[in-house]
This record gives C-alpha cells, sequence and structure tokens, in this order.
C-alpha cells in the first residue's frame, strides 16, 4: 500500500492560499491547514471594538478557509517570535511597515517545524510569482524556500509550474502536470479556478493580510516607537493603535481620544494602565493619555478632550483626569477651537 | 498528544460530571481579542479527552462565531452559546479529534 503524504497548508484566509490547499487535497494528499497570529492580522480584532461593528461580527477567514476545505485548522500564537521579524528584517520593508519577506521566510520555517513534529512531509502556499511586489517575486521564491529551511519540501500549487520540481512532484506524491502556471498580478485565473471548485463569498482577493501594510497603522506605529525612545510593543500597544484619534501635542505624550461609545468602552478597559480623561459637565469622549505630562501637558490635553465632546463651543467645561494609581483631579477649561488643534499634533 | 503527568492535576480542577467520568473545564478568555479566544480554547481543548466539558467565557463577540467555526472543523461540538452579563459563554463537549 502506498503511504498516505501529508501536507501542511499555510491558510491566511485569502483567496490563493484556499485555492492552493484545494488543489492539493484534490490529489488525494491529507491537507491540514495552520494559520499564524503575528498580533497585527488583520483577521478578528475590530469588531471587538466599534459598536457599529458589534451586531455583525465578521467571520474569521482562515476558519471559514478550512471550513470550506474540509480540513482541520491550527492557530498558532506567534505574537512574541515575530518582534524579531518585524523590528530587525533583514530583507527590509515593504511599502510600509510590513516586513513581508522576512515574514513569509518565518512563517514556512514556522510551519516546518510543525510539519517536521506532527510526521507531515511538505508545505503548501498560496505564493503566486508577481503576485505582490516585495515578497512573492521570481527571484524571492527561491529566497523563502532556503531561508525558511524548507528547501524543496515547500511546493506553491499555483505557480508550480514556472518553478523546478519540489520533493514531492519528484517523488509523484502530487501530478505537477495538475498544478498551475499562474503569474503576475492578474486575479482572473484565481478566480475562474474558485468557481471551478464552487467557492464563493470568499475574502477580497486583493485584501492585504496585516495591518503592518497600511500606511496609517505604520505610521502610528513608527510614532509609537519615537515618543518611547525604544521598539517595543505589547499586544495591548497593537490593539491601541487601531482604535481612536491619536494626538501628539509633544514629543513626550500622546492622547487617544475614542471616536464612539464602542471605542469609549474599549478605553475604559485600560483605565488602570494610562492617565484617563474625560468631560463631566457635558458629554464627551473618553482619551487616555500615554507619557509623562506636566501640569501645562494636562491642561491642554483636558482641552483638547474638551474639543471632541458636546460642550465644544461651551466657554467652560469641566474635564476629570484619572491616574493609574487612583488619584484624580478635576480642571475647568475652555475647549480648543477647531483650529487650535493642530495638524502636525494628528498621528 | 496530552502530557500525562501536566493532564493529572488539570483533571483534579474540573468538576466531575453526573456519571463521573468526564470533566468540566473553565477557560476564562476575556479581555482577549479574536483570534486568542480560539487559540486559548484550542490550546486547553489540547489537553483534554474525548467527552470533558470546556466552558470558554469570553468578552470579543467575534467568539460567536469563530468558536463554533473552530469545533466543526476540528471535530468537536458546541453544547450552547449564551451571553451573561455581557460575557459570552460558549459550552464545548470535546470530540475524538476526527
Ligand atoms: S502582509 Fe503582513 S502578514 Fe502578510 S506577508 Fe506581509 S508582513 Fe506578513
Amino acid at each position: 500500500m502506498t503511504q498516505q503524504r501529508k501536507a501542511v497548508a499555510l491558510i491566511s484566509g485569502g483567496l490563493d492560499s484556499l485555492l492552493a490547499a484545494k488543489v492539493i487535497l484534490e490529489q488525494g494528499i491529507h491537507v491540514e491547514g495552520i494559520n499564524f497570529f503575528t498580533g497585527f492580522c488583520v483577521e478578528g480584532h475590530t469588531h471587538a471594538i466599534r459598536k457599529r461593528d458589534k451586531a455583525r461580527p465578521k467571520r474569521n477567514n482562515a476558519l471559514w478557509s478550512a471550513e470550506q476545505l474540509g480540513i482541520k485548522l491550527h492557530i498558532i500564537d506567534i505574537v512574541e517570535e515575530y518582534k524579531d521579524v518585524l523590528l530587525n528584517p533583514k530583507h527590509g520593508y515593504g511599502a510600509n511597515m510590513n516586513p513581508c519577506l522576512d515574514c513569509k521566510i518565518f512563517m514556512v520555517h514556522k510551519a516546518l517545524e510543525w510539519a517536521q513534529k506532527n510526521g507531515f512531509d511538505f508545505i503548501i502556499t498560496g505564493e503566486v510569482i508577481g503576485q505582490r511586489p516585495m515578497s512573492q517575486r521570481k527571484e524571492t521564491m527561491p529566497v523563502v524556500a532556503r531561508e525558511s529551511g524548507a528547501e524543496d519540501r515547500l511546493l506553491r500549487p499555483l505557480c508550480a509550474k514556472n518553478l523546478p520540481p519540489t520533493l514531492p512532484e519528484r517523488e509523484g506524491w502530487v501530478d505537477r502536470e495538475k498544478l498551475y502556471n499562474f503569474s503576475g498580478r492578474n486575479r482572473k485565473p484565481q478566480m475562474a479556478l474558485a468557481k471551478q471548485f464552487g467557492f464563493e463569498d470568499y475574502a477580497s482577493p486583493a485584501g492585504g493580510c496585516c495591518f503592518l501594510t497600511d500606511e496609517a497603522y505604520s505610521r502610528k506605529l513608527i510614532d509609537l516607537w519615537k515618543g518611547r525612545g525604544n521598539r517595543e510593543y505589547e499586544m495591548d500597544d497593537i490593539m491601541l493603535l487601531k482604535v481612536g484619534r491619536h494626538i501628539r501635542p509633544a514629543p513626550h505624550y500622546k492622547l487617544i481620544v475614542s471616536r464612539e461609545e464602542g471605542e469609549n468602552n474599549f478605553l475604559l478597559g485600560y483605565r488602570k494602565q494610562f492617565i484617563h480623561l474625560f468631560t463631566t459637565s457635558h458629554p464627551g469622549p473618553l482619551a487616555l493619555l500615554d507619557g509623562e505630562p506636566s501640569e501645562a501637558d494636562l491642561e491642554l490635553a483636558a482641552r483638547i478632550v474638551a474639543r471632541y465632546g458636546k460642550g465644544r463651543t461651551a466657554e467652560q467645561v469641566t474635564v476629570e483626569v484619572h491616574f493609574p494609581d487612583g488619584e484624580s483631579r478635576t480642571l475647568e477649561v475652555t475647549p480648543l477651537l477647531p483650529h487650535e488643534v493642530k495638524e502636525e499634533w494628528m498621528v | 498528544m496530552g502530557n500525562f503527568a501536566s493532564f493529572a492535576p488539570l483533571r483534579l480542577c474540573g468538576e466531575w460530571d453526573l456519571f463521573g467520568i468526564n470533566m468540566k473545564y473553565e477557560l476564562d478568555a476575556r479581555r482577549l481579542f479574536c483570534p486568542m479566544p480560539v487559540i486559548r480554547t484550542q490550546d486547553r481543548v489540547a489537553q483534554l479527552q474525548p467527552g470533558d466539558l470546556l466552558e470558554v467565557v469570553a468578552s470579543d463577540p467575534g467568539v460567536i462565531n469563530d468558536i463554533p467555526a473552530w469545533c466543526r472543523i476540528n471535530g468537536h461540538r458546541v453544547v450552547e452559546t449564551r451571553e451573561e452579563n455581557g460575557d459570552i459563554i460558549v459550552l464545548i463537549e470535546v470530540g475524538s479529534g476526527e
């Protein structure tokens, strides 16, 4: 009897990884999915914060993909290990803070470790040559295979025919003839294949997999590091960059001002870690203050917070300032006028 | 595969069910955001026996979709999902993993 070969598929939640896994499943290989959580993944998260999203919780596309495929999915928390990838990418960053090539290498390496531990024979990804400017180029394909340690146990079913045969192909575990030769940014071949397999309602084909490709998010991350004087970060930092208006009136402190009730409630959860401010004379937002403000800074912060509340046109607004140690004080301030909130403060 | 040494004390901290065979455990996943509650559930379930119950308490509404989806994929059963004091509670019966 021939041995049942097993492949572990990197499942991001996007169309390409879904198709790649399906192509290999169709060849009678046992496939299980693996999904890595870096902390910056677009999946999940924001629906927990914003009120208007609460009524319609978003599905997790990696889980959805696995369900469509009828395979198991192993979700791996790599938040801690990923820090080194983000902070010291050997191959640099993409257009924003996305270290895509190092990220790919790292994930394939982790998948390889998992495969070895669990008795799997090879790894599949949904990579397509020329699909992404940084990490999916003809020259980077062997880099990922080599630097991850996966070498020829890494199979890209969607573009395999454009690459040298890998171990699973040479050994006849999979039929190379039934693999594909997709290349470039054109999404039509993937859409046609999705149709052929009967996949509908899949995640936006062009969607990036993480917040690090987002310009505004990357800017806030750089600002956070600059403000702190080091590039350390925790999960809470990653989350807070997704919430509220970020306003930095001076290098040594920043305000995060909620924009709606959901964000208000979310920020409230951090009140024991940060100085927080809110208006009491009028309805208004909650704001967290990250940094070490002077008395004058606190006054300015209170005026900024008042500017975003219902009392923005009032002469005087009462703002309570609470400190993490439980101490608090009340300030009577005049809200800033819109033009007094300087553009360069907005992160 | 479960590690027996760490598994024994784990079973002692659950509650016996009516038949005295399977155990009920709790997992506090509040203040975690998806997919972290799913990851914690996955890691905890890996330490349990088929038939054991795991009650996951979470605050992220994403778990209403994500935990049942994870259970369907991985061969476990959601016994019930309910809301209590703003928390979401999902009761899972551990399957054989097939
Ligand atoms: S978009 Fe993000 S998760 Fe995807 S490869 Fe790039 S850095 Fe990694």
